[in-house]
């Protein structure tokens, strides 16, 4: 039972069941209205019927030519919620966004150490693509697992033939 | 980035000033402010006229803090008016920067009088006004940008520019004018087919939403414009205006379309439940249909193997419910509740959020059929002998604690004894310990399945807490524990942290608290949670670079959000403009930021002041304006997320909305109370003699602040002492709320309640009359003995009293122990005020005995007098110095008995860390404190 609407600025004064879990950073506020000004139906978030946002996502849709990909940025559901396939739900939410706006793949960059969310995300579709060397920084610095998935636009399914290479955060388109 | 201004394409003629300003933009984008002077000033001496020189010099002046000098420069190249792209746009920076946005207007208006077809300029022009928020210049600005190039988003601009006119003014100009005027603008380009993007549409939308035509609006999303829409929004939009036209009919078919492709939606159910209780008011079959249709979409789920949803099941609780809630027979037309609740048990009662989603609904079961729905909820556990038994899988432990919540939630656990609620939290905690081998393997950024016993044991605990200090140990032990195997768990953090707060143990609420990294935009909601009420446990030193990182986020969101404002123009997001506007006035209203605001002042005048020399200086350096100063106090608004606390408690205990309301409007009127109180002080010190030698001389260079109303000016004094009159009489006229109503989860009780009742302002107002009538020399006995008695009274009211609290009651007792301590501060900086006026009057007078006159008696008196004011706040220190170390011992949990069998079971390092926090002295700091202040007092000789 989900409320599946566009998040808005008064949300951020609620999310705190989401946002106080440690794996989900809270932004400064450029952080969510730039993404509010430039993709808001990139901006989806998820109500439960007492009115306790239980999770969102955000994203964005970049790049040229047959790189024209959508861009999962962040996607997190409060502990009590999880298990019920939000993530899932708000995953295809993206995908058909990206799919009306012609993306030829959607992308999403995940901490290697997260087995849970890299099997997730297999589940619905998506490949390892590549490793990025490093991309976390801490201590010690994580390396990264691009992952996508393609959409219609690419039929020959070229954008998810596999690198046999890491690569590093700065090659990354 | 600085050389983003840099312009792309120069006249070859510029080369050379290009070549000698790079070195300039260089420096400042990596931040070395310093040598961008040097290299800025070595330009200007071979081309002393290069305006953009000058600016860059300005701006490297700004970010090196010399703001008054930078702000010389760029004020006589704004007179040159300038008219090159790179100057213009580093002078937007520096005023940017300094927060004078307006200036930023001034200039481009200049630059487009010169150059009127600068489209460069116009833009820049336009994002200006966007800034200060000027629609009706936004709007000629936009369309004057069309006539230059004529670009759609230019004339959706204009447009939009004039629905924020609408928006802001809800006149009947505005439906006559206004609106129209932007629909037949939009009209115009529909019908020469000139739309282009998805934004364009959805601003028409817009517009016909705010003239209520929601039937041309519904036309346009079932016309050829639609294609340009994304899916989602057409669902939405079509729903909505078929609400507003009241076409329930249409309603009811649609919503039941919407359903069936999407029977997850709650928002769709919700809609679907008004309009049928609209239809049935004329049309009792509607009943019937409805039944029919959610009954087919339950059957649905029923017969999936897996992946059931939860909207069908819970969607049957809510419809019985608004019956109800209607007065309607809800069993005779939807069948029993219980059964419908039973059913989501058993197909939904293994996942985390079982008890979230039956809340709102499960208090609707009928008395009489709670005992069979709890039996059978215990039995979809499948526990034979809880308590010897405990769960073997997560999903087990799911269903247990769904029980056990149930059970507290439908009154279950009031029906039982202290002993009894023991018993219990102690089975809990076996079956925590018991279930443990099923977290083998997590992460530690997981959350742990069975820390919900531990949270429940805990609650538990502290309902027999009764201010028995082993139940308030053995809490934090459970707690702390779970802590450490659970170090994500943000409801045990949270729990714990009020639990410290609750003992009186501020610094270790404090470190618990800075483990949940509270940021941004949560120092706004969930700031109320410790960030006032660590002053109350008396922490000033703790609290107060909490209030500064907090003020940082409410001083830098204004420049963030306009920056955000303009990104939505640019990008077309015409929905986004409104609501950031919005969005930025909830934060400037915010009643916490003015709370903080005063805090942070009041402490600086407290912490700061170790002489009556450097009290002056942080006063003065306030540049206090009183008018100015302070928000619209009848628009504060409540931003605070009162419901970050889990409660399983039943609704009857459960956090009401009015002690919500009543809290926010007290927290309202104590900033108010503080805010005048602050200016006040500072109003007191300016008449020092002291301010006209310190603070006088850095006025006279800051020309810019244009204060009016300088806190010097004699008559402000008064005017403010009496305006803290009106709102203390009024405030002592009010019935305040009982400390014993507040419950562990509720917001802090405000520090209103105890400020008035102990009188701590009366004392300080006693002293500051005496400076603001002038009668400093004339020191009446009557004065002092009034100083003495409400002094007292004040000191008196810190004595640990035998009224009972509540949950609330080591912390009301630090409160009252704070107000006191800083009543006695705040009167000493005031009394160091009249000691530099006597000082002053005495020396003038010798001058003046020179020529002759004898004053030896006067000035003995005045002397006098003088020292008995010093030595009644004096002594009343000392009494208050006595009571804090006798409190220090006897105040919160620090002494106490640790049955055997607790430190058996616990691990000794977190016994060690309880230990710790709790022998931490609560009160060293306002010790600290008092002694600097008596200090100061100590220099109050004549």
């Amino acid at each position: 039972m989900t409320t599946l609407r566009p998040f808005t600025c008064d949300d951020m004064f609620r999310f705190n069941f989401v946002n106080l879990d440690p794996l989900t950073e809270t932004y400064g506020l450029t952080f969510y209205l730039q993404y509010m000004a430039h993709w808001p139906e990139y901006f989806q978030l998820t109500e439960a019927p007492g009115g306790e946002i239980m999770g969102y996502i955000m994203g964005k849709a970049e790049g040229h030519g047959t790189n024209w990909h959508g861009h999962v940025t962040a996607l997190s559901v409060a502990p009590d919620y999880r298990r019920l396939g939000l993530a899932a739900k708000l995953m295809s939410g993206l995908e058909e966004i990206s799919e009306k706006k012609q993306a030829y793949f959607v992308d999403l960059f995940v901490r290697v150490s997260n087995t849970v969310a890299i099997n997730m995300y297999k589940n619905l579709g998506y490949i390892i693509y590549r490793t990025v060397l490093e991309y976390y920084s801490g201590s010690p610095d994580e390396d990264a697992y691009d992952m996508r998935k393609s959409l219609s636009r690419d039929v020959d399914k070229l954008s998810v033939v596999p690198l046999t290479h890491p690569v590093r955060p700065e090659d990354i388109e | 980035m600085v050389s983003k201004m840099a312009p792309k394409t120069k006249p070859v003629d510029n080369s050379v000033n290009e070549r000698r300003l790079r070195p300039i933009y260089d420096w400042l984008d990596n931040g070395n402010n310093k040598k961008a002077l040097q290299e800025a000033e070595k330009v200007l001496k071979k081309q002393p006229n290069l305006q953009c020189a000058k600016v860059l010099k300005a701006l490297a002046m700004v970010r090196l803090g010399k703001s008054e000098e930078a702000q010389a420069i760029l004020k006589d190249v704004q007179l040159e008016e300038p008219c090159e792209d790179a100057t213009l746009q580093a002078m937007a920076i520096c005023y940017r920067e300094t927060h004078r946005p307006e200036l930023t207007c001034q200039i481009y208006e200049a630059a487009v009088k010169k150059d009127p077809l600068n489209e460069e300029f116009l833009s820049h022009l336009f994002m200006g006004y966007v800034r200060i928020g000027d629609y009706r210049k936004q709007q000629q600005t936009a369309m004057a940008l069309f006539k230059v190039k004529p670009k759609n988003p230019y004339y959706f601009w204009a447009v939009m520019s004039i629905l924020m006119q609408a928006y802001a003014s809800d006149d009947s100009v505005c439906l006559t004018i206004t609106l129209p005027l932007a629909e037949r603008m939009i009209k115009k380009f529909v019908e020469e087919k000139k739309i282009e993007a998805e934004a364009e549409v959805q601003l028409y939308l817009m517009v016909l939403e705010r003239q209520r035509k929601y039937d041309e609006a519904l036309q346009v999303i079932q016309g050829p414009l639609a294609e340009k829409l994304a899916s989602g929004i057409i669902e939405t939009k079509k729903g909505e205006y078929l609400k507003q036209m009241k076409r329930w009919d249409q309603m009811m078919d649609y919503t039941e379309e919407l359903l069936r492709s999407n029977p997850d939606q709650w928002s769709y159910y919700v809609h679907y439940a008004e309009t049928l209780f609209e239809i049935s008011s004329q049309d009792v079959t509607a009943f019937d249909r409805v039944k029919t249709f959610l009954f087919s979409l339950l059957e649905q789920e029923r017969i999936k193997s897996e992946n059931k949803l939860r909207g069908p099941y819970l969607a049957m609780l809510y419809f019985w419910q608004q019956l109800q809630q209607r007065n309607f027979d809800a069993s005779a037309v939807f069948g029993n509740f219980r059964e419908f609740a039973q059913e989501y048990v058993e197909i939904m009662g293994d996942k985390p959020c079982a008890f979230q989603d039956l809340k709102p609904f499960i208090s609707s079961l009928p008395a009489d059929q709670v005992t069979e729905f709890l039996d059978c909820v215990n039995q979809s556990v499948g526990l034979d002998d809880p308590s010897r038994q405990s769960p073997k899988t997560v999903k087990q432990i799911c269903r247990h604690l769904l029980q056990l919540q149930l059970n507290r939630f439908l009154g279950q656990h009031d029906l039982l004894g202290k002993k009894e609620k023991t018993q219990l939290s102690r089975e809990l905690w076996d079956h925590y310990l018991r279930t443990k081998f099923l977290n083998v393997g997590l992460l530690t950024t997981d959350i742990r399945p069975n820390d919900g016993y531990a949270l429940l044991a805990a609650h538990l605990l502290l309902d027999t807490w009764n201010n028995d200090p082993d139940v308030l140990y053995k809490c934090l032990l459970l707690l702390e524990t779970s802590l450490a195997n659970s170090p994500a768990n943000y409801h045990l953090k949270l729990l714990v942290t009020r639990v410290y707060t609750l003992a009186g143990h501020g610094r270790a609420a404090f470190q618990r608290y800075e483990t949940l990294d509270i940021k941004y935009i949560q120092l706004d909601s969930l700031g109320h949670l410790l960030c006032r009420p660590l002053i109350s446990m008396g922490l000033p030193y703790t609290a107060s670079p909490l209030l500064s990182s907090t003020l940082r986020f409410y001083t830098t969101h204004a420049r963030e959000t306009s920056e955000c404002l303009i990104s939505a123009y640019k990008f077309g997001s015409f929905g986004k403009i409104p609501e950031f506007t919005q969005f930025c006035q909830r934060l400037d209203s915010s009643a916490h930021f003015a709370s903080v605001t005063t805090e942070r002042m009041l402490l600086d005048l407290l912490l700061d002041s170790s002489s009556h020399l450097k009290l002056v200086q942080t006063a003065g350096g306030m540049f206090a304006d009183p008018d100015k100063d302070q928000p619209d106090w009848k628009t504060c608004v409540d931003n605070r997320d009162c419901g970050v606390f889990v409660s399983w408690d039943p609704p009857s205990k459960n956090l009401h909305d009015d002690i919500v309301k009543t809290t926010f409007n007290d927290e309202v009127k104590f900033a108010r109370l503080r805010n005048r109180l602050v200016h006040a002080l500072i109003a007191t010190v300016a008449l020092s003699p002291i301010w006209q030698i310190e603070v006088q001389e850095t006025k006279n260079r800051t020309e810019n602040l244009n204060n009016d109303q300088h806190p010097k000016d004699k008559c402000i004094l008064p005017r403010l002492l009496q305006e803290l009159e009106i709102l203390l009489t009024e405030l002592k006229s009010q019935s305040l709320m009982s400390h014993s109503q507040f419950s562990v989860q509720s917001p802090p009780p405000p520090r209103l309640y105890t400020y008035v009742e102990n009188g701590s302002l009366e004392p300080i107002l006693i002293l500051m009359d005496i400076v603001s009538k002038g009668q400093c020399h004339a020191i009446g006995n009557d004065e002092i003995r009034q100083l003495d008695n409400a002094l007292s009274r004040v000191v008196e009211s810190a004595q640990p009293s035998v009224v009972s609290e509540g949950f609330w009651r080591n912390y009301v007792r630090l409160e009252r122990v704070y107000n006191a301590v800083e009543t006695l501060c705040l009167c000493v900086l005031v009394v160091s005020t009249i000691h530099a006026i006597i000082k002053n009057n005495n020396a003038l007078s010798k001058k003046k005995k020179k020529k002759g006159e004898t004053d030896n008696d006067d000035s003995f008196n005045r002397a006098k007098q003088f020292s008995t004011l010093v030595s009644c706040v004096a002594s009343n220190m000392k009494k208050m110095e006595v009571l804090i170390d006798e409190f220090g011992v006897q105040v919160c949990i620090s002494q106490m008995k640790l049955t055997e069998s607790d430190i058996e079971k616990a691990e000794h390092a977190i016994t060690d860390e309880i230990s710790k926090n709790l022998s931490q002295s609560p009160v060293s700091e306002v010790k600290n404190l008092m002694v600097e202040k008596f200090k100061l007092l100590e220099t109050c000789n004549l």
